[in-house]
């Protein structure tokens, strides 16, 4: 029992709750096994682990009708760069937990080349930015102009190795609002077939995952 | 992976060796005063002055969307990060300046303007830092911007305004500072700025 202190002093600290220990227990394990997960999700399976399947995509955006760079990797970090979140079908993905994608080699993440390791199985996958807004049903809006896409839904088959979802095209405007927090606005996502190219991507980095398999996802 | 963990041996062995207040007695001692020339600290305040205000001018002007502007961002969140835990080390620690009392064992005696650590040091250095992580691979000249926190940090130990270790680690906290500023996704306080900033004065205007 916690000892209650003496009239006319000052206590120095609360005691602390079984139940907060435990709650601030279970937050640390979950941020843990938060980031354990995305770390599984954005590194290549090791060889002879069966289950995991290594999913290829690609992001491509216009800005006012011209193409411009979108890229899903880290650097450069002064360049509109793309997060993806992915997770199941059931619930809209949380905006505070976008991450990353698996990174290729250069020439491929140049190109806006990425993967992600996943298990078989139904999911939706987002596009993140920051100063971006998606204007597309289903989109979510963060603080500072942190915008998130549409969902697009992609099935992983059990028995692949090496999936390929498509080629996720934004077409979007720079906005020029001088108090505004968002810099482009994108309004609409594409899903396109590059087989072709998917094939020269993986032949270069991703090989000893065996044959690619195409399976499009498609907007939600 | 071998890399990480020698670095990890080499941090441990530098904390234990430091961690001891003998090894601490034996870096600091008292130097003879010498402000004049260019260790007068007008000098090297006025530069490190300059080089802050000409860094935000650099970030306003050139908005976030370049290297270069990018950078100074990062470098004006790593000059705020310092300059917190500085005052809060300050705060802490309220370690006498040498001039005030000669024994660099006097902690927790102080009541205002502390030694520990040195506010310049680390201000340079984590001005510094930024440039320094971002450019030095390509441009090996950048790592010549190290002279400046060197170059401050001896200025305060020759106006008996800081002991050495103050100096150190005002450094460390400078460095710190700009790397952490420097690996983060955004720099902070251009996240918080609108459009007409984040693309620099010299794309709205």
């Amino acid at each position: 029992m916690a000892r209650r202190p003496e009239r006319g002093t000052t206590r120095l600290w609360r005691p602390v709750g079984l139940s907060n220990s435990l709650h601030l227990i279970a937050l640390a394990f979950l941020a843990a096994a938060c980031a354990a997960s995305t770390s599984q999700m954005t590194s290549l399976p090791k060889q002879g682990t069966a289950g995991d399947v290594v999913v290829l995509f690609r992001v491509a955006a216009d800005e006012d009708g011209k193409p411009v760079p979108a890229i899903l990797s880290p650097s450069p970090r002064w360049k509109w760069r793309l997060q993806v979140n992915v997770g199941p079908t059931s619930h809209a993905l949380n905006t505070g937990r976008t991450f990353t994608a698996g990174q290729l080699d250069a020439t491929a993440q140049e190109a806006g080349w990425a993967f992600l390791t996943l298990p078989p199985g139904t999911y939706q996958l987002a596009f993140a930015a920051y100063r971006t807004r998606f204007a597309m049903p289903g989109a979510q809006g963060g603080a500072l102009g942190f915008g998130q896409s549409q969902g697009a839904e992609l099935a992983v088959p059990r028995d692949a190795g090496l999936l390929y979802v498509g080629t996720f095209g934004f077409t979007c405007q720079r906005l020029n609002r001088w108090w505004g927090y968002a810099e482009r606005e994108c309004t609409a996502l594409e899903i396109r077939d590059e087989e072709a190219l998917a094939r020269e991507v993986a032949v270069a980095s991703l090989g000893r995952f065996g044959a690619l398999r195409t399976e499009l996802a498609s907007t939600r | 992976m071998i890399l990480w963990a020698l670095q990890k041996r080499l941090l441990l062995v530098v904390l234990a060796a430091t961690a001891t207040t003998s090894t601490w007695a034996d870096i600091d001692h008292l130097v003879t005063e010498d402000t004049s020339g260019i260790w007068n600290p007008s000098i090297y305040r006025g530069l490190q002055l300059g080089l802050t205000i000409g860094q935000i001018g650099l970030a306003l002007y050139e908005g976030g969307e370049t290297r270069l502007g990018n950078t100074a961002w990062r470098g004006i969140d790593s000059e705020l990060i310092a300059a917190v835990s500085t005052e809060a080390f300050k705060r802490t620690f309220r370690r006498a300046r040498p001039r005030d009392n000669p024994d660099p064992d006097s902690w927790f005696t102080c009541s205002s303007n502390c030694s520990f650590v040195s506010g310049e040091a680390a201000e340079s250095a984590s001005l510094v830092t930024p440039y320094i992580l971002e450019y030095g691979s390509d441009y090996p000249a950048v790592y010549l911007l190290a002279v400046l926190p060197l170059y401050v940090g001896v200025g305060r130990v020759k106006a008996q305004a800081h002991w050495q270790t103050d100096v150190i680690a005002g450094w460390a906290v400078g460095g710190l500072s700009g790397w952490y500023a420097h690996q983060r996704d955004q720099p902070i306080v251009l996240q918080l700025m609108p459009h007409g900033i984040f693309v620099g004065l010299k794309k709205s205007f």
